[in-house]
């Protein structure tokens, strides 16, 4: 899947839902309350779908798990792994650490699909390579979202961000396989460094279905620096889903919009924290 | 002039092109496979191979000038180096011929002058008189080792082996004379060479100000790049007949007769007339090698016209001590700061280590800090270790004289706290604390706020830092007070205990109380820290409150003009008057209305300014924020609050 045709131009996030907001930890909190159980959010998903929105993009917590019982769909898009849960984690019993507790807390079926991934992936492991060591990350936080089937799986940004520190061009182009073949969707990338990502995707010669990072009028979150993010934008192959639009509140979400949409943007991917009502704001982003 | 340059996206080729294209030619690009990843208006890709005639009658009309780069070493066998190089070369003059073309400069190499010559240098060799006798007005250049600091070409492959191998690998006995240049005065030349008609019809050998041995050339880059290897050294003779052999059964031998000629028997050259006839500043090797190593360990350069953002003054290059969670943060930052270069990374423990390469830091791994300074001296250390090793390391560092980052508090107890501190005042080398919320955006618009005087004379202060993290039985360093220091305090928020020191001044007394709920170490602490002048500051922390997946700190300070209120998300002010240029009634300041410089976001943007901050003071830049001083103040405070609360609540005062 790399015909930018079938990347989705609209998605409904769901990064609020984990607690992170740029628009504040009340906002956040409003947002978990509206969708405590698994039942609002599965309306909220579907509300969306019927405002043109071609899927959710959401990481694996049980009220998501609980929504995607109630309305499977086929729109659903995997944000893996579900960091600030890792990140907690991973606080008392070390990364390493977190990851076995996922294995100890995991079924059969996902220990034997453990197992496999494990063994194909065996001296990347050994040798501590993060190419090797995230696909069993994903096959465990996989698992843990429930979905039957995902149209594609987006590493979350922390994780990719590590990498491209590290300039592991290897990570991205093993990552992109893993991910077609063993999920059978398509293989994204989400992260806070967008300018940086694309300009390293270009000079490999990478190309994975897409990539989500921030795009706003404002510039936050826009690495290196907006101007240097907007010009990789031009000129990325990569289709790219803009998200933080509204820039942690500071612009309306038509005008965050826009401005990606001018600038390049494939898509856009927009937070359930961003919408008083999913199913108006996503009909009013279509209209434009 | 229009010049066609054959081999563009080699080593010589990469450099040469933007010049030309800053000289004002317009450049046309002879692509084979790869292209020289530039686009400029006046350069043009034209798709060919010096070994299809065809093909150059279409890249050659129009040009007036041919630099011919491409070329075939023996490493890709005899057969191609014959190839390229001779038949190659020959169908290019005779193109330059056929168009009219006058003006060709040919690199050849000075391994045509050697007594002994592999296929390399024998095909380079017929090429010289194919040039020569060419009847264009031809200029050959014979460059010595050309060097530079562009990430590949001779200095990145020997950065390579030096990172990657304990020792050197020397053909021979490595004391054949050598004049390395660098890669620009080729460059340069060249430029001179398309439009000087005195040095038409002329061969030169192209060599460095400085002669020296191919050993001493070693040492002196691996001094500049901070990794001293020793050498071992290769029998000439017995590599001479390995490279024949392996040249003749394998398609790509790792090494050919004419790399191994190239070591053991000695150029017949003299560099004088080239001296001579392109009089200019050649490149000394101090000065080619200088900035080298930061480039060439892959530190990262910053665009003409980016917008400001801190960095070092100068290239330098940095150890990481402790590859946990802040290792791993500080590294990853740290290898995005233009200027800077990973050295070293250490840690005891080997997975860890092997954690951080295997994320794709091709950088060296040491067991110990002392490991790594007897192999290179980096320009500042980063201890990102469990706070009860800070002190030790630091230690190391200070008594080496090299500048230390300490993460957060400073040590696990007040005395190694103040050793440290002590220490460094004597030897005078610069320590700062990780207290990281000094270089967020909006942490430091709430200071310069509060030091314009806005809220007027201080009343009170409401501060609270939460986090849901510790809900049961934890284990680890962190909730043990031998290795940590405390509990949440020691652990968090003493980067709030940072914030009130910078925003308000040092406590003259504190009294606190503290809750164990999970584990040996405080999960909850209240205390009330009254200032000099008066004023009480409200503190209150827990990480063991539901609701706060992300640290959260609040501080609502309130003067007689008015409140502040500052957090992550804003801040906020709500004044009676006009103050400090801040306008009276309801304000808000988003962090989108701040600027935002760091040029790499790793939860957020706190990490790369204040790495990028220490490493611009280290490096003639001003003091941070977070220097010696405060961070031994919050130490004080720290330790105030722990006697404090071990006390049942008793009232600690604290020396002013």
């Amino acid at each position: 899947m790399s015909a930018n045709g079938s990347v989705p131009r609209l998605l409904l996030g769901g990064e609020t839902l984990l607690g992170l907001s740029r628009a504040g930890r009340e906002s956040a909190q409003g947002v978990a309350r509206r969708y405590a159980d698994g039942a609002g959010l599965a309306r909220a998903f579907t509300a969306a779908r019927g405002a043109g929105a071609e899927g959710v993009l959401v990481s694996p917590t049980s009220v998501v798990r609980q929504a995607l019982a109630h309305a499977p769909g086929n729109g659903t898009w995997a944000l893996l792994p579900n960091v600030p849960e890792y990140v907690r984690d991973s606080a008392d019993a070390g990364l390493v650490g977190a990851a076995v507790l996922r294995v100890k807390r995991s079924g059969p079926v996902t220990l034997a699909r453990l197992a496999m991934t494990g063994v194909t992936h065996a001296p990347s492991v050994l040798a501590g390579d993060f190419a090797g060591l995230v696909p069993l990350l994903l096959e465990l936080e996989m698992a843990s979202l429930g979905a039957r089937r995902v149209a594609g799986v987006v590493l979350a940004a922390p994780i990719t961000d590590l990498a491209l520190a590290g300039r592991h061009r290897r990570f991205f182009e093993h990552l992109c396989g893993f991910v077609r073949s063993r999920f059978g969707g398509a293989a994204g990338f989400e992260t806070h460094n967008l300018g940086h990502l694309l300009a390293a995707l270009r000079e490999w010669g990478l190309k994975p279905d897409l990539v989500v990072g921030p795009v706003n009028p404002r510039g936050l979150l826009m690495k290196p620096s907006a101007d240097e993010l907007l010009a990789e934008l031009h000129r990325s192959p990569v289709p790219v889903l803009a998200k933080e639009l509204r820039a942690g509140g500071a612009v309306s979400l038509a005008e965050g919009a826009r401005f990606a949409r001018e600038h390049g943007a494939h898509g856009l991917v927009v937070d359930l924290g961003d919408l008083d009502d999913v199913e108006a704001g996503l009909r009013a982003l279509q209209m434009r | 002039m229009n010049v066609l340059v054959s081999g563009p996206a080699g080593f010589l080729g990469r450099a040469l092109i933007p010049r030309l294209l800053r000289e004002g030619h317009g450049v046309r690009a002879l692509v084979r496979r790869t292209s020289p990843g530039l686009e400029h208006p006046r350069l043009q890709l034209v798709s060919g191979d010096v070994l299809d005639a065809a093909s150059l009658d279409r890249a050659v009309p129009g040009v007036d000038a041919i630099v011919h780069l491409a070329t075939a070493s023996a490493r890709e066998g005899s057969d191609v180096a014959r190839a390229v190089n001779v038949d190659g070369t020959r169908n290019l003059v005779d193109a330059a011929r056929r168009h009219g073309v006058r003006r060709f400069v040919f690199t050849s190499t000075i391994s045509t002058t050697r007594a002994r010559m592999g296929p390399y240098g024998r095909t380079k060799r017929i090429a010289e008189d194919l040039v020569a006798t060419s009847g264009l007005d031809w200029v050959t250049l014979r460059p010595s080792l050309v060097y530079g600091s562009a990430d590949t070409g001779l200095v990145a492959m020997l950065a390579a082996t030096l990172r990657k191998l304990p020792a050197v690998p020397v053909i021979g006995r490595g004391d054949v004379a050598i004049d390395p240049i660098h890669l620009d005065d080729v460059c340069a030349v060249i430029c001179q060479c398309l439009v000087r008609d005195d040095v038409a019809g002329r061969t030169y050998d192209l060599l460095g100000p400085e002669q020296m041995t191919f050993n001493a050339f070693v040492d002196r880059l691996g001094e500049k790049l901070g990794m001293k290897r020793p050498r071992f050294h290769l029998p000439g003779g017995l590599m001479l007949l390995g490279a024949s052999v392996l040249g003749r059964f394998m398609k790509s031998p790792p090494i050919s007769t004419d790399n191994v000629i190239g070591m053991i028997s000695p150029a017949r050259v003299d560099g004088a007339p080239a001296r001579r006839d392109f009089p200019m500043a050649w490149t000394t090797l101090e000065q080619g090698l200088g900035g080298l190593g930061a480039a060439a360990n892959g530190a990262q350069a910053v665009p003409e016209g980016a917008p400001p953002s801190p960095r070092p003054r100068r290239p330098v290059r940095v150890a990481v001590v402790g590859l946990g969670k802040m290792g791993l943060a500080h590294t990853s930052v740290l290898a995005n700061i233009p200027g800077c270069a990973i050295a070293g990374l250490v840690d005891p423990t080997k997975a860890s280590g092997k954690r951080l390469l295997g994320m794709g830091h091709k950088v060296p791994w040491y067991a110990s800090l002392d490991d790594m300074l007897a192999a290179c001296r980096p320009d500042a250390v980063f201890v990102c270790s469990p706070q009860h090793v800070h002190w030790p390391i630091a230690k190391r560092a200070i008594e080496a004289g090299i500048p230390v980052f300490v993460e957060k508090p400073l040590a696990h107890t007040l005395a190694d706290a103040e050793a440290l501190a002590a220490l460094a005042r004597a030897k005078g080398v610069p320590v700062a604390c990780g207290y990281t919320l000094a270089y967020w955006p909006v942490f430091v618009a709430a200071g310069e706020a509060l030091a314009a005087g806005v809220i007027g004379p201080l009343r009170g202060v409401r501060s609270s830092m939460y986090l849901s993290q510790v809900f049961g039985p934890k284990q680890g360093w962190m909730y043990d007070a031998t290795r940590s220091g405390g509990g949440v305090v020691a652990n968090l928020s003493s980067h709030l205990l940072f914030l009130l020191e910078w925003y308000f001044g040092s406590p003259a007394s504190v009294v606190a109380t503290a809750r164990r709920l999970h584990s040996s170490v405080e999960d909850e602490l209240s205390a009330v820290l009254q200032l000099q002048g008066g004023a009480e500051i409200r503190f209150e922390t827990s990480w063991s409150v539901p609701g706060y997946p992300l640290s959260d700190v609040r501080v609502e300070a309130e003067g007689e003009n008015g409140r502040l209120t500052v957090s992550a998300e804003s801040l906020e002010m709500d004044l009676h008057e006009a103050r400090g240029g801040c306008p009276a009634g309801r304000s808000v300041v988003l962090p989108a209305d701040l600027p935002h410089p760091a040029r790499f976001e790793l939860n957020g943007e706190g990490y790369y300014l204040e790495d990028a901050g220490f490493l611009d003071w280290v490096t003639g830049g001003p003091p941070p924020p977070t220097g010696l001083d405060i961070a031994l103040r919050v130490q004080r405070t720290m330790d105030a609050l722990y006697r404090s609360a071990a006390a049942c609540g008793a009232r600690v005062e604290l020396a002013p």
